[in-house]
């Protein structure tokens, strides 16, 4: 019971399935709201990428839909071009699947090395602006390679993703996420956000530590391309242009940089609330900007307020956790209070 | 041969309208170390104002130089006072916080002043026809074709960057923008009132913006309220090439970019977007501050 | 032995010879010191034998081991260390956080025991956990494990640069003015703390300061620096009655004035 209680993501994480799942067949929740659920989890390994740079590392990246663009096409390439994985038995699909996400990682991840080399040696913001290059070139590359349907984009991906797929590659990625924080390696990249001079004569590698970051936060760009090119089935040059990387920065900065939790929330809640602000039309884009700076100016430490989630068990940089046992720890405390003054 | 005279003159063309608005995204970054990201929005405001100025007051009317001018500058001082009324609302509070929050809190107002136009009724969603302000003259030099409205625009785009480096380098305004841009506390303790020195760099900035938004609208006469996002980014290009916070880098940089864009798509039209992003790059790696820019150093 | 060696080394800036053939052997738990007016170039010499600019002329050698060529973090890894003039914590971390990021470069695990936590992952993060507690205890900062480095008094701030730089374990350790900005009272807390760094833990020491009364008490030997050239060296009685640094202190005219 004690070990349940300190592990209590055991229980937490299947359960958020389950009843997401027994929604879903229940007819509840429509395919329309399920895929935006999919998607947001795409967003939210997204935005936890990001934040193994931008919040971790203390590096900018903005042109992070780039890796997310490479991932997808390579993935797609796998299943769709070279395997044709539609018409395979289910069980080998599967497998096609894993190995055509992995693909996209590397390829991903090998994009992320050569641009992370040359110019994470530099100081200052040229890795944001060589980024944001990046990102552009890739798209440009897209729409002139007819293999991967040149400007009119890539159908007929298979549908190879589900919402299962999803939960598991989100919940994988935010354990690596918090082994690689909470590590000799995660704090050489905390102490080069706050001080690379110092964290240079601390005996931190900098250039090295920067760029493992760096290639593992393009690794996790490339997973989450492919969940999304098997959840949408289509891809188009366009869609990863330079406004798809800043709708991570926005998820990533108003959920609260640098926090694991905050950038799940961040990713969920900021795909959700167009969705449900829908119907208003027109407007709904105009509220959300607004809100988006609102949260900037009056919430520095993003929506979350850099606290996370108690399952977590995050030890660097002194967080407040909050959780649902932290809740029943709470609970416990008051009653044993109220029971004391009872029995006075 | 002609052709190639041909396409420098539309490159320096566009060239000139990149520079104009790089000039924005330069001076802000050498002042207060940002990137504003709803810069090309000005530029979208800028030729939008250009367009309900002509369609109020001089509809189906051919203007003449005079009156064309004047509209110009007009639409620019009212996208300057919008940019000036933007850094006070949304960028001012966040002026002591990591650089980063005012990039994204420049990309929640450009996200707010794109949406916002495409919901008001009298503006909407649809592409408008951005109105003829002068009347076109083509002209030969020898045997090539020349438009003398381009012409033009370059020309009075270089006496307006001219003006703006008169104003920097020999007012009292532009010497306090030099002052705050080498270090803003130390030179609002030599009384410089950093507050009036943002503004008025907004103010230039978005000005600037709204003049080349005019001048492309002229000649791609589509107006739409994304129009900005695009031309904005390879603006920003421009200023990094030629080394971001020095205004002569923009210039160059702007031109380089311009020329460039229309000598490739000349040949290819789908790679001229791409290719400007690759030859920033290549600058990059090989001279990191840009083409006049200097090299930061940090005192240990 | 030698722990560090600096054999006549020189730094041009451009057209101007910052340090001009500077040369020091330092050995095991020795203390020196580096005094000279504003600007003589003292940190620039630490800027050098920490590997943050590289000498334009002669060799720099750590525990016997020729550093040419090489990063800060080599130089640390061969067993130096040091701390800043304006002190530079990792602001945005705790007190022992702090500690155990000086101990990142120590740990023996690879970069997939650490994705997955298996290996010795545990093991050595109990290691480091435990170590750094340590340390905190030597110098009572165990209290105050959990502030974040920027909410600690300056005092402390500055104690805690030089926990962290003890962290790295190294032989040598360079302090920039770590007294800069300090009341008397806290100024003979840190003579003690250098001393017992010295003493307790057989750290050799190179120490960078202004207060003259500080350096005489703890230096065993002193260098002194002006405009990049090392005007006079010695033991404290004999550099104090130099009348090279006398005049460097005061000034040409005032030498003049008096005689």
């Amino acid at each position: 019971m004690n070990w349940l209680r300190k592990n209590s993501e055991v229980i937490i994480l299947p359960l958020i399935y389950v009843v997401i799942f027994l929604l879903q067949k229940n007819k509840i929740l429509n395919n329309y709201i399920i895929q935006i659920i999919m998607l947001a989890g795409v967003n939210i390994i997204m935005t936890l990428s990001l934040n193994l740079v931008n919040g971790m590392t203390g590096q900018n990246s903005i042109g992070h839909a780039g890796f997310m663009a490479v991932g997808a096409y390579v993935s797609a390439l796998f299943s769709k071009i070279i395997f044709s994985a539609a018409t395979m038995p289910p069980a080998l699909q599967t497998v096609f699947f894993l190995l055509a996400t992995i693909a996209g990682g590397i390829g991903a991840a090998i994009f992320g090395f050569l641009i992370g080399m040359p110019t994470l040696r530099l100081k200052g913001d040229y890795l944001a602006i060589v980024t944001l290059g990046f990102g552009e070139v890739i798209r440009s590359i897209i729409r002139i390679t007819p293999t991967v349907g040149a400007a009119r984009g890539l159908t007929g991906i298979p549908k190879l993703a589900s919402l299962f797929w999803i939960f598991v590659f989100v919940t994988i990625t935010i354990y690596v996420c918090r082994n690689y924080m909470d590590s000799a390696y995660g704090r050489g990249c905390l102490a080069i956000r706050d001080n690379e001079v110092a964290a240079d004569t601390m005996g931190i590698n900098t250039s090295k530590y920067k760029v493992q970051a760096f290639v593992t936060s393009a690794f996790i760009a490339g997973i989450a391309g492919s969940m999304y090119a098997h959840t949408l089935r289509y891809l188009h040059p366009d869609v990863f242009s330079y406004t798809k990387s800043t709708d991570f920065l926005v998820y990533l900065y108003a959920g609260g940089v640098g926090s694991i939790s905050g950038s799940i929330l961040g990713a969920f809640v900021l795909t959700a609330l167009p969705e449900i602000l829908r119907f208003m039309n027109e407007w709904r884009l105009v509220i959300y900007g607004g809100l988006l700076v609102v949260i900037i100016l009056f919430r520095p430490v993003g929506m979350f307020g850099g606290k996370e989630f108690a399952f977590l068990k995050l030890k660097t940089g002194g967080i407040r956790h909050i959780g649902f046992s932290n809740l029943f720890q709470r609970k416990s405390k008051k009653t044993a209070v109220a029971n004391e003054e009872i029995s006075q | 041969m002609e052709k190639f005279i041909q396409l420098l003159v539309y490159g320096l063309q566009l060239g000139s309208i990149y520079a104009l608005l790089a000039i924005g995204y330069t001076m802000v970054f050498g002042i207060i170390r940002m990137i504003n990201m709803a810069h090309g929005d000005f530029l979208m405001m800028g030729s939008y104002a250009v367009f309900f100025i002509v369609s109020l007051f001089f509809a189906d009317q051919m203007l003449g130089p005079a009156i064309a001018l004047f509209v110009i500058l007009a639409s620019a001082s009212i996208t300057g006072f919008i940019g000036v009324g933007v850094e006070r609302i949304a960028y001012k509070p966040l002026r002591n916080r990591p650089k980063i929050s005012s990039m994204i809190a420049a990309i929640g107002v450009s996200l707010f002043t794109q949406n916002f136009f495409r919901a008001i009724p009298f503006i909407g969603p649809n592409p408008r026809t951005f109105p003829k302000l002068l009347k076109d003259v083509l002209f030969f030099v020898g045997p090539i074709q020349l438009s003398l409205v381009r012409i033009v625009v370059i020309i009075l785009s270089i006496v307006i960057m001219s003006v703006l480096y008169f104003i920097i380098m020999k007012t009292t305004i532009g010497m306090e923008m030099r002052a705050a841009s080498c270090d803003k506390d130390a030179s609002s303790l030599m009384g410089v009132n950093v507050n009036r020195v943002i503004s008025a760099t907004f103010f230039i900035g978005a000005g600037l913006a709204a003049i080349s938004g005019a001048f492309y609208a002229n000649n791609y006469p589509v107006l739409t309220v994304t129009m900005g996002a695009t031309l904005g980014n390879k603006a920003f290009i421009a200023a990094v090439i030629g080394g971001i916070g020095d205004i002569r880098g923009a210039v160059l940089g702007g031109f380089i970019m311009g020329v460039i864009e229309i000598m490739i798509s000349s040949v290819y039209s789908e790679l001229a977007y791409g290719i400007s992003f690759v030859v920033l790059i290549i600058i990059l790696l090989l001279k990191p501050e840009g083409l006049l820019g200097k090299p930061m150093i940090e005192k240990v | 032995m030698s722990v560090l060696k600096a054999d006549h080394i020189s730094i041009q800036f451009g057209g101007l010879r910052a340090v001009n053939d500077f040369s020091l052997d330092l050995q095991e738990k020795e203390l020196y010191s580096i005094i000279g007016p504003n600007g003589a170039g003292k940190t620039t010499v630490f800027n050098m034998l920490t590997g943050i600019y590289q000498p334009t002329e002669g060799s720099i050698y750590i525990d016997g081991k020729l550093m040419a060529g090489c990063k800060p973090y080599q130089f640390t890894a061969a067993g130096l260390a040091r701390t800043f003039q304006n002190i530079r914590l990792f602001h945005g971390a705790t007190v022992l956080d702090n500690v155990k990021m000086a101990h990142s470069f120590k740990t023996d695990y690879n970069f997939f025991n650490m994705l997955t936590r298996t290996g010795k992952y545990h093991s050595e993060e109990r290691r480091i956990t435990e170590k750094s507690m340590e340390l905190l205890e030597m110098f009572d900062l165990q209290d105050k494990k959990d502030f974040f480095a920027n909410n600690l008094p300056y005092g402390e701030q500055r104690k805690l640069e030089i926990v962290r730089a003890l962290a790295t374990e190294p032989k040598v350790i360079l302090l920039d003015e770590p007294a800069a900005g300090m009341n008397p009272n806290e100024i003979d807390d840190v003579v003690n703390l250098i001393l017992r760094v010295q003493k307790e833990l057989g750290k050799a020491i190179l120490v960078i300061e202004h207060h003259m009364k500080m350096v005489m008490k703890i230096a065993e030997y002193i260098k002194v620096l002006d405009f990049g050239e090392t005007i006079s060296e010695g033991t404290p009685e004999k550099v104090q009655n130099d009348p090279k640094v006398i005049e460097a202190y005061l000034g040409g005219h005032a030498n003049a004035s008096r005689s």
